[in-house]
């Protein structure tokens, strides 16, 4: 209880400081006109601080019910394809069939990541070793990185490229509150709705027979948590873009709070992602570069050589 | 008076229509050939893999139950030990949904003290079998299905857990179905046993009865000597 109100208050202190900083533009802003001062807060940095606690808690509870469901804790939205199964939705409605509303490209999103989850599942298996699992992910994540490059050569816009470059490697700023909205509200109900299945997937660690013996169907748990995924995920993807190895990374940390239990694992995970994204965020906003970086690229950088060492410790049989 | 009644039961290429009835306070052995349908039958009761036919406990249909209500009519117990994910021992036991007075006293009598606090994956399987067989047990439930409960289990072990089981479940308003492999375990300690061969029921009866008959020799293709078992 202890470790989940510390991570609580951290990632409350990273909306907070990612609402503040960096400071002189806005107490500038708010010396000159506190209308302007007001509007910066809440119309240009409120948003983007919401949306990586949100969008960060999303990953991290989809990555721990995906890791759960297929029995494999590297099993993640990003390495099964799902994120870029929404990106390549996405990209179709916006960019081929003309729909760049939030709303049409969530549509889009939702359902290229549930197609992914579900091509997944019928390439991999249901309990799928790690091997199968992740080349099956690698196989979707490659199609729909080359489908969607393909939709954006074939898009009629000049500027489908460049446009989209930059929302394909993740970004939280410039959103609007309505975006927010869109984003926000299919997270929030995914992740209540997949907290709620907890007690399905501990029992689902005992064995699929002893759990279908104790009333739970795995069929149906299956659906709900492709469905689930997808909503929250792809609504995220289609607002702020592909964030990779936040949904790998949280699920990890948050089993060493539930001792072990992969359901109960989903609320801490939601916890510990929107600490990593916020804190990604902050990061992206505050490097000294002069410009700020996708998001994408800091939990890239940060979460790929974490999975390698995941890796290697499940070559040493020491399961995370 | 039957505590369960089972009719019709079946699986696609795994069981053959199959009725019978178990009455409360006895032990069953299922005791059959590889592939003769042992692991089908026991599923087909716990309602595992979509078996078809109408399994009645104490005249309710567990399948109609909620999970909290369903570990008081059946528990499962398969002939795998493996386990997913590591989770400590007595959390495991946990799982089962009984209570947590029914947890520890089957903690203590299965002697999970010494490692209930330690993952399954940091057990041996002897160890993990005990941890296993208190999540079947505790809950308490009308029937239980055991699949090999003493396989991994040390010489005695093997004992108390035989002993376990029929202080369980003789007198009480419960029943255990319980596959296995040792032909001697289920004519010693069963009161009744069942014999399966090619995917249905080819025996049913009193130990001796079974033993007297030439069900033994005809499915298993062996028989018993004054110096024991030899092929037939």
């Amino acid at each position: 209880m202890m470790a989940r109100a510390l991570i609580a208050l951290a990632a409350l202190a990273c909306f907070a400081a990612s609402l503040l900083l960096p400071w002189e533009s806005l107490s500038t802003l708010f010396a000159a006109d506190p209308d302007l001062g007001w509007a910066l807060l809440t119309e240009l940095r409120l948003p983007r601080a919401l949306l990586a606690l949100i969008y960060g808690a999303m990953l991290g509870a989809a990555g721990a019910a995906i890791q759960a469901l297929f029995a494999n804790p590297l099993a993640s939205p990003d390495l099964t394809g799902a994120t870029s199964g929404a990106a390549l939705g996405a990209v179709v409605t916006a960019y081929l069939i003309g729909l760049s509303g939030a709303f049409a490209m969530a549509l889009g999103a939702v359902t290229g990541a549930g197609l992914s989850l579900l091509l997944l599942i019928g390439l991999a298996g249901r309990r799928a070793d790690t091997s199968t699992l992740l080349l099956a992910g690698l196989a979707i994540t490659s199609i729909a990185g080359a489908l969607t490059t393909l939709a954006l050569a074939l898009a009629p816009s000049p500027f489908a490229f460049y446009d989209a470059y930059a929302w394909l490697m993740g970004s939280l700023t410039d959103r609007s509150l309505e975006q927010l909205a869109f984003a926000g509200i299919p997270a929030i109900i995914a992740i209540v709705w997949l907290a709620s299945l907890a007690p399905a997937l501990d029992r689902l660690a005992l064995g699929e027979e002893v759990a279908e013996s104790m009333g739970y169907s795995l069929a149906r748990l299956r659906i709900r948590i492709v469905c689930l995924s997808a909503l929250g995920v792809g609504a995220c993807v289609a607002i702020c873009g592909a964030v990779g190895f936040i949904g790998l990374v949280a699920p990890v940390f948050a089993r060493r709070l539930t001792g072990g239990h992969p359901g109960r694992a989903i609320l801490p995970a939601a916890l510990i992602g929107a600490l990593l994204l916020s804190l990604a965020d902050l990061l992206s906003s505050l490097a000294p570069l002069g410009r700020i970086l996708p998001i994408g690229v800091i939990t890239a950088l940060v979460g790929a050589p974490f999975f390698l060492w995941l890796v290697v410790r499940m070559r040493w049989r020491m399961q995370p | 008076m039957s505590l369960v009644v089972a009719t019709d039961l079946a699986l696609p290429a795994r069981l053959e229509p199959t009725s019978l009835s178990l009455t409360a306070g006895t032990l069953t052995a299922l005791v059959g050939p590889n592939g003769g349908g042992k692991t089908s039958l026991l599923h087909a009761l716990a309602r595992i893999g979509g078996a078809s036919g109408e399994v009645l406990i104490g005249g309710e249909d567990p399948a109609r139950l909620p999970p909290a209500l369903r570990n008081r009519a059946l528990t499962y117990l398969p002939a795998s030990r493996d386990l997913t994910w590591p989770i400590r021992a007595h959390e495991l036991v946990a799982l089962s949904g009984a209570s947590p007075e029914e947890v520890s006293a089957f903690a203590s009598r299965l002697e999970l003290d010494q490692f209930g606090p330690r993952r399954t994956d940091r057990l041996s399987t002897g160890e993990r079998s005990r941890v296993l067989l208190a999540r079947a047990l505790a809950p308490r439930p009308r029937l239980l299905l055991l699949d090999e409960p003493t396989a991994n289990l040390d010489p005695l072990w093997q004992i108390r857990l035989t002993a376990l089981l029929a202080e369980e479940v003789r007198g009480a308003d419960r029943a255990a179905l319980v596959a296995m492999h040792d032909l001697d375990t289920a004519l010693r300690h069963a009161d009744r046993i069942i014999v399966m061969h090619q995917r249905r029921i080819a025996a049913d009866g009193a130990p001796a009865d079974i033993l007297a008959s030439d069900v033994i020799p005809r499915v298993f293709g062996i028989r018993r000597t004054a110096e024991g078992w030899e092929a037939a």
